[in-house]
């Protein structure tokens, strides 16, 4: 009986959260996807499918996220991924990023173990610069799972992308953070 | 260096992504009507059912519901309220402007009519309040978002209940519309020196506009309200749409697919509307009550007294697909479709004119002087603006010359 009552509340909260990000959102989210498809029309189909996504599948995650700033790079990266996916050849993108899977072999860095080495790094900035000459598709998957804490599967799902694929990403992409601020000095492998 | 500042990092880069998009509510964008109805079905199947829980369970439920929860975990606030908000008359002021220790301004801010936000945060973040430029705070950080909508008067918004509500204060903080389930925004264009007028939506409620004080204008409700890219504003029911001029001066009620005179151009024009759709359509009426225009364009601007310039497509940024056309005081189209995609005239004798097409990356725009037949004038130009004493200076290739005309 307290389970279901609990999870009435849950479901109460999570009407909320969508109402809050709805009005929080709805013209920033907007203006993305018109940056990315050029058309009112369909940049306003695009976020109503991208709220439609949060109802169904993202408010889970959504409720973890406590900065304001997250939430708010969280949900315009899904309207710019969802807005790039219509765009283009998706099953092209998701095909390509297999293959690279493929030519990965580094053995992984624990993400204790990661987040230990860079507080030893040499200064805020530095990690920001080295942060900021990571390409992309690393850098994404590493903020995703290490700042909003998202699973890999998560990730995966959220960046349309096959989870093998986030799961090597991620494991590349600590170990190219670390070799540059090794470079620096800052760390030690 | 702790593992917050590493994370703050991370969070720093990914923020950078989209740094130039403006806050939610320097936004000035009407979404259609057609996504208004398809939200407000989300938003209604979220509150009711299907998405989440069981459907069709009453509120006394989730009153035990919260009731249970709070007693044995959670604190949980349930809150039974109208939705109607609350305007009362400015009676007791309270005095808001107490200056609080540690708020801080953010000088660089820009929160309207030369107001600056303020937070209770160093890190500028969080609850926000309004502070003049002298420094003085005029509302402390109590606000999930507030700014000014004209010289002491500010939609402010918090969550109550973990839902968004709205009110309308002034500059000592006095809710003159107190906070409701709900949005506020201003619906009119000001820039003629028109007092703005305020759009209050209440959540699941309907719509009515107000002036600063918070006192009704016009005895109309609606669905729901909007501004067109005229300037026009409406509200609409079930059947109809009522038009309001900047000033909230009636103009005209449209019916779905009919066509209406809207207001007088100037004695021998009539502006006409039509409502089909998605959207509204203008066209131009004569004296004699004639259709010498049909209703099928976005904006209609008279030029010279004795032209029109028309335009299908969107005005928030030139695109392939729009249509421009030029017609002569009687209608008969004078330019050649598909030529340009804008063509925009002010108080010089000649306009500009655009074309876009879709290059190797990106859209590439053309851009030639015309005159009032749509008659090119001048070489083309990657871009071209009017300066002072209406010159006019075309960019090609990074230069900036000054245009000759060539008629």
């Amino acid at each position: 009986m307290l389970v279901f009552y609990l999870s009435l509340i849950d479901n109460e909260n999570d009407r909320n959260l969508f109402e809050r990000i709805y009005y929080s959102y709805r013209k920033q989210m907007f203006t993305v996807a018109l940056s990315v498809l050029g058309n009112k029309d369909d940049a306003e189909d695009l976020v109503h499918d991208v709220f439609c996504n949060v109802a169904e599948k993202y408010l889970p995650t959504l409720q973890n996220i406590k900065n304001e700033q997250d939430m708010k790079n969280y949900l315009l990266k899904a309207t710019k991924n969802s807005a790039l996916n219509k765009k283009r050849d998706t099953k092209h993108a998701i095909s390509l990023n297999e293959n690279e899977t493929i030519l990965n072999t580094e053995e992984d860095i624990s993400d204790n173990k990661f987040l230990d080495m860079i507080c030893n790094s040499l200064s805020y900035q530095e990690i920001v610069s080295a942060i900021k000459s990571l390409d992309k598709k690393y850098e994404e998957v590493i903020y995703l799972h290490f700042v909003v804490e998202m699973t890999i599967p998560e990730v995966a799902d959220y960046l349309n992308r096959n989870q093998n694929t986030v799961k090597k990403q991620l494991s590349r992409g600590k170990m190219i953070l670390l070799e540059k601020l090794s470079l620096n000095g800052g760390v030690k492998l | 260096m702790t593992r917050t500042e590493v994370l703050n990092a991370f969070r720093e880069v990914a923020s950078e992504e989209f740094a130039n998009i403006p806050n939610e509510e320097d936004i000035e964008y009407e979404f259609s009507e057609r996504f208004n109805k398809k939200m407000e079905k989300l938003l209604n199947k979220a509150e009711h059912n299907g998405i989440y829980g069981s459907a069709g369970l009453s509120k006394s439920i989730l009153a035990i519901a919260a009731a249970f929860a709070i007693i044995l975990t959670a604190v949980v606030l349930f809150t039974k309220g109208s939705n109607k908000p609350i305007i009362e008359p400015v009676t007791d002021i309270k005095d808001y402007t107490a200056h609080f220790a540690n708020v801080y301004i953010d000088q660089s801010s820009d929160a309207g009519f030369g107001y600056k936000y303020c937070y209770s945060s160093e890190s500028m973040s969080g609850d926000v309040g309004i502070a003049k430029e002298d420094g003085s705070i005029l509302l402390n950080p109590a606000y999930v978002s507030v700014y000014a909508v004209s010289e002491n008067r500010f939609i402010a918004r918090k969550f109550i209940d973990q839902s968004a509500h709205s009110a309308l204060v002034n500059e000592n903080g006095k809710e003159l519309i107190a906070f409701f389930r709900g949005e506020i925004r201003r619906i009119n264009n000001v820039s003629d020196g028109a007092e703005p007028i305020l759009s209050v939506e209440p959540f699941g409620g309907k719509a009515y506009f107000v002036d600063l004080n918070g006192q009704k204008i016009a005895d109309y409700e609606f669905n729901g309200t909007g501004f067109t890219e005229n300037g026009l504003i409406y509200g609409y029911t079930d059947t109809e749409y009522i038009m309001f001029d900047d000033y909230g001066n009636l103009l005209c009620t449209v019916e779905e697919g009919k066509t209406e005179e809207l207001y007088p151009i100037n004695d021998n024009y009539i502006m006409l509307i039509k409502h089909c759709g998605r959207s509204f359509k203008f066209g131009v009426g004569n004296s004699e009550g004639t259709e010498i225009i049909p209703c099928e364009y976005n904006k209609i601007q008279l030029i010279f007294n004795d032209r029109f310039v028309a335009r299908i497509g969107e005005a928030q940024s030139i695109e392939p697909n729009n249509i421009v056309r030029i017609f002569d005081k009687n209608g008969t189209q004078l330019s050649t479709d598909g030529e340009f995609n804008s063509v925009v005239f002010n108080e010089s004798e000649y306009g500009i004119a655009c074309k876009v097409e879709m290059g190797v990356i990106d859209l590439e725009t053309k851009c030639w002087l015309v005159n009032k037949d749509g008659k090119k004038v001048s070489y083309e130009y990657d871009s071209i603006q009017i300066k002072e004493n209406n010159e006019f200076f075309g960019v090609k290739n990074n230069t900036e010359t000054k245009i000759v005309v060539l008629e």
